[in-house]
């Protein structure tokens, strides 16, 4: 069901997920759309969360975003003008440093681009210390290589280190790529399209931002509301290869999903391979951080001998 | 018994499931212009060039790992294939040279196949060639049965039937594969010609006929009625001259028409697991998502002969469940078992650019079917006093 | 005899596999003979291949014969002057056909 919609109220907002965009230019969503869309979510009892971008938004834009309970995404050098949202780091450094004040612990938000994958661990190092919850996001999948993927895996290897000194000292962050796959029974995914839509400066609503950036079709408009068909392609009950997996943690991104094998609801191997070096990497974690409490009260991962789950559904070959 | 012996004769196809098909697509030219062809974009210009082939065989047979499958079905397909037998012949002879040179498995099994409408099977050149493969070959020719029925579709550009074109080719065409089977199609139109067309086919020799309707969005209120008579007028005619002992008709199938188990989860059709090679050496799933197929949608490529298969866009095709695609009412449909799709054309037909949504425009037509089946096989029954399945 | 064809034994799922082989491999070498005749030079990157090609055939050709000797010798077969066996590759099943048969292109005996 549809609960939440996100506002980019600037199209030249940093990504905050796996898509990306090159928009450096303010592209203010007009104020009229603006308050067009917080009708539409009232009307529909959805749950705001806007994603502004660097530049200061005018007064008569926060007055109506302030009007409306709401969450939002930021780039972290806002922190101090957006008490309670969402910071997001840019690994390319220009908000690496930034945070909120000093002492206080907020959820992070880690987008690292492709270029910047070996600084992972350190990154991820560095926010702990202020971090209540971090996401680290994968960008430019589309354009791993083995090499990548390879170097994912020791990265994930050395950031555990970090995490498990961390939760030793008794401070529990919760780390998406680790601590999800421990806390889940069962799949939550990013659910773009079903729990979630994106209204974007043109009035029109997403699948998700990325759909947006690449020129998608539209899901809808705020006139005339949903009107995507195929929704029921977005669900997992309808993605044979992930109705198999336990990669519960996965975002199981249906734009990467477009993006690479022109559907909604087949996984690239990509996506597969480095939600499944995650999952590895949490189990592990586990087995390490055994005794520590709460830990020890979680249910043990099970181990298994594939990294794609495609490869466990008997029609994979080319020919059965 | 008669009846499973039926079934399995039918299902035996040669390596079946052991085979991997890959067709070429060596023109999008044809001399026809079939009313129900999927083809919409035939055009003279599009051949296949020899380089190209023989770029795609040197991959396939390069990448082992990735064709595996013990044995290989080369196919060659159209427009109309005849139309560049010269090109068939020299990539055959390259295939053939090839296996046999890199050791592949291949050389020991392997067949070429090819469907034609039979225009120019007397050709010289389509003769030398059947002689150069003649254990290793299959072909069928098509023929819609009646000429009423073949000529209302099968017709050259100037609106001009073909029948008597195609039949003058069939006793040469039976002498040199005794068990040739032909493949019918039937639509709107020819909908009051099945019986007699059935029929006729079997009394030109050819004793197996496999028959559909199209899934196109063709099917007019009151078709599955006229449908179902036609089947069971087709069905009192095999009991009564006790046809069922030489000849087949696919449109009676003792499987039909149940139930399927959510557990039962396959995909029908083969897209993906086949791979077609265009013109331009791109690879499709199937010639269905190909340029020259498709109406108004993008053609499906995955991958092409330069960089090889692009495994993530093939991943849909093989990850294809029934239930994953199909919509709540044929998940819970009573008598699902048979009722086919062809996802080149739910690809087409589909609201968004997808796989993954069923077209159901057979849906009445199916039914028609199942009912016409439970007719035969109860009359079976009864004639032969026993139980058929 | 008087029926066409009757059966006389059967062989091994394995000894199936190996005369089906044979059987394929005898008429791809055939073919492909067919085939060299009217081939382009460049498309013959080394003329050795007709040399391999024969030895190819000459030693599928005593291969195939070996393996109908050694079975019709080790199971006892029927044999009837002027008659030949024959294997249904599906079964594994041995046939007995007179000449008039069209048991052909089914493995059989030479
Ligand atoms: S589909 Fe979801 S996970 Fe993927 S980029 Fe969009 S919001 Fe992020
Ligand atoms: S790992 Fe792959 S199969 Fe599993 S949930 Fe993620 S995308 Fe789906
Ligand atoms: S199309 Fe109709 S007959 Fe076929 S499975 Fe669906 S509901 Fe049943």
């Amino acid at each position: 069901m549809l609960t939440h919609l996100l506002v980019l109220v600037d199209g030249s907002a940093p990504s905050f997920c796996h898509y990306g965009h090159d928009r450096r230019i303010t592209e203010l969503m007009p104020l009229a759309v603006l308050e067009r869309t917080v009708a539409f979510a009232h009307d529909r009892r959805l749950a705001l969360t806007y994603v502004p971008g660097r530049e200061e938004l005018p007064p008569e834009y926060r007055a109506v975003m302030d009007n409306t309970a709401h969450a939002a995404i930021v780039p972290a050098g806002l922190a101090g003008r957006y008490p309670d949202a969402i910071l997001v780091v840019d690994a390319d450094g220009n908000d690496g440093s930034a945070g909120g004040a000093a002492g206080e612990r907020r959820q992070f938000i880690l987008r690292l681009p492709r270029h910047r994958l070996a600084a992972m661990a350190d990154l991820v190092r560095d926010c702990l210390g202020r971090a209540s919850r971090l996401n680290v996001y994968l960008g430019d999948i589309e354009r791993y290589t083995a090499a990548d993927i390879e170097e994912y895996g020791r990265q994930l290897e050395l950031a555990a280190g970090y995490v498990a000194a961390v939760y030793r000292q008794g401070s529990l962050p919760e780390v998406n790529i680790f601590s999800d796959r421990m806390l889940l029974s069962a799949m939550n995914n990013c659910d773009a399209g079903v729990v979630h839509l994106t209204a974007a400066p043109d009035g029109k609503l997403y699948i998700c931002p990325g759909f947006y950036y690449d020129g998608e079709q539209p899901a809808g408009s705020l006139e005339d509301g949903i009107t995507l068909a195929n929704r029921q392609l977005l669900t997992l009950a309808n993605a044979p290869i992930c109705s198999c997996c336990d990669a519960f943690h996965c975002k199981r991104c249906v734009y990467l999903n477009n993006k690479l094998t022109l559907e909604w609801n087949t996984p690239s191997r990509e996506q597969c391979v480095l939600a499944h070096l995650e999952r590895n990497a949490a189990r592990l974690l586990l087995d390490r951080l055994g005794s520590v409490p709460p830990f020890s009260r979680l249910r043990a991962i099970p181990a298994v001998d594939y990294l794609d789950p495609f490869d466990q559904i008997p029609t994979r070959r080319l020919q059965p | 018994m008669d009846g499973l012996e039926d079934l399995k004769r039918r299902e035996a196809s040669w390596e079946e499931g052991r085979a991997k098909n890959i067709t070429f697509i060596v023109t999008e030219d044809c001399q026809l212009r079939c009313k129900y062809c999927y083809l919409v974009g035939k055009n003279p210009g599009r051949r296949m060039d020899f380089g190209v082939a023989r770029q795609a065989v040197d991959y396939l047979l390069g990448a082992r790992e990735l064709f595996d499958d013990p044995s290989v079905i080369w196919e060659f397909i159209g427009g109309e294939p005849l139309m560049e037998i010269e090109l068939i012949d020299r990539i055959s002879d390259y295939i053939k040279l090839r296996m046999y040179e890199t050791g592949h498995p291949w050389f020991n099994s392997y067949r070429f196949s090819l469907s034609t409408n039979g225009l120019a099977y007397d050709d010289p050149r389509v003769q030398r060639f059947i002689f150069k493969n003649r254990t290793h070959l299959s072909i069928g020719i098509t023929i819609d049965g009646v000429r009423e029925k073949h000529d209302i579709a099968r017709v050259f550009a100037d609106g001009r039937g073909s029948y008597d074109a195609v039949v003058r080719n069939i006793p040469l065409w039976l002498r040199q594969f005794p068990d040739a089977a032909t493949k019918v199609t039937v639509a709107h139109d020819d909908l009051p010609y099945v019986k007699e067309s059935v029929l006729h086919i079997w009394n030109l020799g050819v004793k197996t006929v496999n028959i559909n309707v199209v899934f196109e969005d063709v099917w007019q209120p009151g078709d599955d009625t006229l449908f179902e008579a036609q089947l069971v007028g087709l069905a009192d005619a095999i009991v009564d001259g006790e046809l069922y002992r030489e000849y087949d008709c696919s449109f009676f199938d003792a499987t039909i028409g149940q139930p399927l188990d959510p557990a039962d989860n396959q995909n029908w059709c083969g897209s993906g697991k086949m791979l077609a090679v265009g013109a331009k050496g791109e690879f499709y799933p199937c010639v269905r998502f190909a340029p020259h197929s498709m109406g108004n949608k993008r053609p499906r490529a995955v991958g092409n002969c330069a960089d090889g298969v692009n495994a993530n866009l093939l991943r849909p095709f093989l990850a294809l469940t029934r239930l994953a695609q199909s919509p709540p009412e044929c998940a819970a449909c009573e008598v699902a078992s048979g009722c086919a799709w062809c996802q080149g054309l739910n690809y087409e037909a589909a609201a968004t650019d997808t796989i993954y949504q069923r077209a159901t425009y057979i849906c009445l037509m199916h039914k028609a079917r199942v009912r016409a089946n439970r007719y035969y096989w109860d009359r079976l029954r009864r004639k032969r006093g026993g139980n058929i399945c | 005899m008087t029926d066409a064809r009757r059966k006389i034994g059967a062989v091994t799922p394995d000894e199936r596999d190996e005369i089906k082989v044979l059987f394929e491999r005898k008429n791809a070498l055939g073919e492909l003979f067919r085939s060299l005749a009217g081939m382009p030079d460049e498309e013959l990157a080394q003329s050795a291949i007709y040399e391999r090609l024969v030895r190819d055939m000459g030693e599928t050709a005593t291969r195939f014969q070996a393996w109908w000797d050694e079975k019709s010798a080790r199971y006892g077969w029927e044999n009837i002057c002027g008659c030949s066996w024959e294997i249904d590759f599906a079964s594994g099943d041995i046939y007995i056909c007179r000449p008039a048969a069209p048991c052909g292109e089914k493995g059989g005996q030479p």
